[in-house]
C-alpha cells in the first residue's frame, strides 16, 4: 500500500514538472495549437498516448484473454486508419491556414453552420470519450488508494484539468510524451515478466493458448459482428478533435504525414503486445474473469507490491494521457466553433474561455463516468456517432473542390439522428452494425443534399 | 511456432521500448531548451534599458 501510493504520488510529482516547464498558456494560439511548434516525435509520442486510453491498453488484453488474436484483426483496422489519414488527410488539413480545430477546417470548406454542428458534435463526443477515460481512471485510482470510485474519479478529473487548462495544447503534449515514455517501457516488461518468470516457458504458453483462445473467438462472434468491429475501429476514431488538432499542430505538413504513419506502425506492435498479454494470462488467471479485469488480475497473482504499483503508474499514465487530450480538445472545438462564430471575442477571452471549457467540460466527464458500461462498450457507442457524423463531411470536404453546405448539413444531422437511434432505441431491430446503418444513411444524404444545392443554387 | 512467437514478442517488446526511449529523450531536450532563451534573450533595448523577452516556443 506504502510502496502503492509513493509511486504513484511520484509520478504525479514528475508529470506536474513537466507540466510547469510546459508553461502556461499566455495566448489563444498556444493554447489551442502551440503555435504550432512541436517536433515529430513529441506529435508521434502524444498522438500515440492519446489514442493508447483504457480501451487499448486493460480492453485489449481483455479482448485477447478472451478472442485470441481475433480482436489484433480488428486491431490492423486501426492501424490502417491512421496510416490513411497521415497520406490522405493529415497534409491537406494541416495546409489549410488560421485552422484551429476541425470544424474550423469544416467552416472554411462549408460555412459557418457547418462549422457549430461539427463543433456541438466534437464537444459531445469528447465529454463522451472522457467519461470513459475518468471511469477507467476511477476504476485504477480506487485500488490504489482504497477510495470509493467516485473519489477516485473527482481526484484524477482535478489532477488533469489542472495542468490542462493552464498548459493547454503544449503542456498536454509534453505530458502525453512522458506518459508514452512510461508505458512504451512498463507495459512490454510486464509481458516479458509474466513469460519468463512465473510460466518459465512463456513462449509454449502463448503458443498453445493462442490457437484454443483465438478459435473460440471466432466461434463466439459472426461475422456481420466482425464486419462491424472492423468498421468502427477503421472508421470510429478517424479525425476525432484530439487526433486533429495533433495534424494541425505540427511544425510542417510532412510532420504531419509522418507522425500519423509512425502512429499507425506503432499501434501494431501495441496491439500486438497488448493481445499477447491478454492470451498468456489464460495460464494464470481463472477462466470467466471480466475482461476489464484481467490485467489487473493478472499483475496482482505475478507481481509483488512493487510491480503492481508500477502497473498502475503504467495505467495511469495511459489513462491521463487521453483525458488530458480530449479535455484540451473539447474545449478548443467549445471556444473555436461553438463560441467564436456567433461572439467576436478577444485573444484574452478565447483563453479564459478555452480554460473555462475544459473545467466544464472535466465535470460533465466525471458525472457520466458512473454511466459507462464497460470500456470497450462505451468506446464503440462514441465511435458510432462520430464516423457517421462527421467522417464523410470532413473527408468530402477536404478533397471535393466545392464542398456544398446543405450536403455537410443533411450528413451531420442525418448520421448523428440514425447512429443514436440504432444504437439505443432500434439495436436489436437489424443485424447490421449501427455504424455501418449511419455511416450509409450519412453518405446518402450528403450526396442528396450536394445534387439539391447543384439543382437549386446552381453550379456556382 | 514457439520460436516464432519468442522472437515475434521480444521484437514487438523491443521495438515498443526503443520508441518510448526516443520520445522520451526528445521530451527531455525540449524541456531543458525551453529555460534555456529565457535568459539568453535578454537584449539591450534602443533606449538603453535591458529587456527580457520570452523564449520563442515556435523555433524548433
Amino acid at each position: 500500500m506504502v510502496a502503492s501510493v509513493a509511486l504513484v504520488a511520484g509520478y504525479l510529482i514528475i508529470l506536474a514538472v513537466v507540466a510547469v516547464r510546459a508553461r502556461a498558456a499566455r495566448e489563444y494560439a498556444d493554447f489551442s495549437l502551440a503555435k504550432r511548434s512541436l517536433p515529430l516525435a513529441l506529435i508521434f509520442g502524444s498522438l500515440c498516448a492519446a489514442y493508447v486510453g483504457p480501451g487499448f491498453s486493460i480492453g485489449f488484453v481483455g479482448k485477447g484473454f478472451q478472442s485470441g488474436l481475433l480482436f489484433l484483426l480488428v486491431g490492423l483496422a486501426y492501424a490502417a486508419q491512421n496510416m490513411l489519414v497521415g497520406v490522405f488527410i493529415a497534409p491537406r488539413l494541416r495546409s489549410l491556414s488560421n485552422c484551429h480545430t476541425l470544424g474550423d477546417a469544416i467552416g472554411q470548406k462549408y460555412n459557418r453552420t457547418c462549422q457549430i454542428l461539427a463543433g456541438v458534435i466534437s464537444v459531445g463526443l469528447c465529454m463522451g470519450f472522457a467519461a470513459v477515460m475518468a471511469n477507467a481512471a476511477g476504476v485504477v485510482v480506487k485500488d490504489v488508494f482504497g477510495i470509493p470510485k467516485w473519489i477516485a474519479i473527482v481526484l484524477i478529473a482535478i489532477a488533469t484539468t489542472l495542468y490542462t487548462s493552464f498548459g493547454g495544447l503544449r503542456a498536454s503534449v509534453m505530458t502525453d510524451a512522458l506518459q508514452f515514455t512510461l508505458f512504451t517501457i512498463l507495459m512490454p516488461a510486464i509481458l516479458l515478466f509474466t513469460m519468463f518468470v512465473p510460466l518459465r516457458d512463456g513462449a509454449a504458453a502463448l503458443a498453445y493458448e493462442l490457437k484454443g483462445a483465438t478459435a473460440a473467438g471466432f466461434q463466439s462472434t459472426s461475422w456481420v459482428q466482425i464486419l462491424g468491429l472492423v468498421a468502427a475501429f477503421l472508421l470510429g476514431e478517424t479525425l476525432i478533435p484530439p487526433y486533429a488538432n495533433r495534424a494541425l499542430a505540427t511544425q510542417t505538413t510532412s510532420a504531419s504525414r509522418n507522425s500519423f504513419v509512425l502512429a499507425g506502425l506503432f499501434s501494431v506492435v501495441w496491439f500486438t503486445i497488448m493481445i499477447s498479454l491478454g492470451i498468456v494470462a489464460r495460464a494464470i488467471v481463472p477462466a470467466g474473469t471480466g475482461e476489464d479485469d484481467v490485467l489487473l488480475t493478472l499483475v496482482k497473482t505475478i507481481m509483488p507490491v512493487g510491480g503492481y504499483a508500477l502497473l498502475l503508474v503504467a495505467l495511469l499514465s495511459v489513462i491521463m494521457s487521453s483525458l488530458d487530450s480530449l479535455l484540451n480538445a473539447g474545449a478548443v472545438a467549445f471556444t473555436e466553433d461553438v463560441i467564436r462564430p456567433f461572439v467576436k471575442i478577444s485573444d484574452r477571452a478565447s483563453l479564459i474561455c478555452g480554460r473555462a471549457a475544459t473545467v466544464g467540460i472535466a465535470a460533465v466527464a466525471a458525472a457520466a463516468a458512473v454511466a459507462v458500461p464497460s470500456i470497450i462498450k462505451g468506446l464503440l457507442i462514441c465511435y458510432t456517432v462520430w464516423a457517421p457524423a462527421i467522417l464523410p463531411v470532413a473527408v468530402l470536404g477536404l478533397w471535393l473542390k466545392k464542398p456544398r453546405p446543405l450536403a455537410g448539413i443533411l450528413s451531420m444531422i442525418t448520421g448523428v439522428a440514425v447512429a443514436l437511434s440504432f444504437q439505443f432505441i432500434w439495436h436489436d431491430a437489424v443485424e447490421i452494425p449501427a455504424i455501418l446503418l449511419a455511416l450509409a444513411a450519412a453518405a446518402a444524404a450528403y450526396v442528396l443534399g450536394h445534387f439539391l444545392s447543384v439543382i437549386f443554387v446552381g453550379s456556382r | 511456432m514457439e520460436t516464432a512467437v519468442l522472437i515475434g514478442v521480444v521484437l514487438a517488446a523491443g521495438l515498443l521500448m526503443a520508441s518510448g526511449v526516443w520520445v522520451g529523450l526528445v521530451l527531455i531536450g525540449a524541456v531543458i531548451r525551453i529555460k534555456r532563451p529565457t535568459v539568453a534573450a535578454t537584449r539591450e533595448t534602443p533606449g538603453g534599458g535591458a529587456a527580457t523577452s520570452r523564449p520563442d516556443s515556435s523555433q524548433p
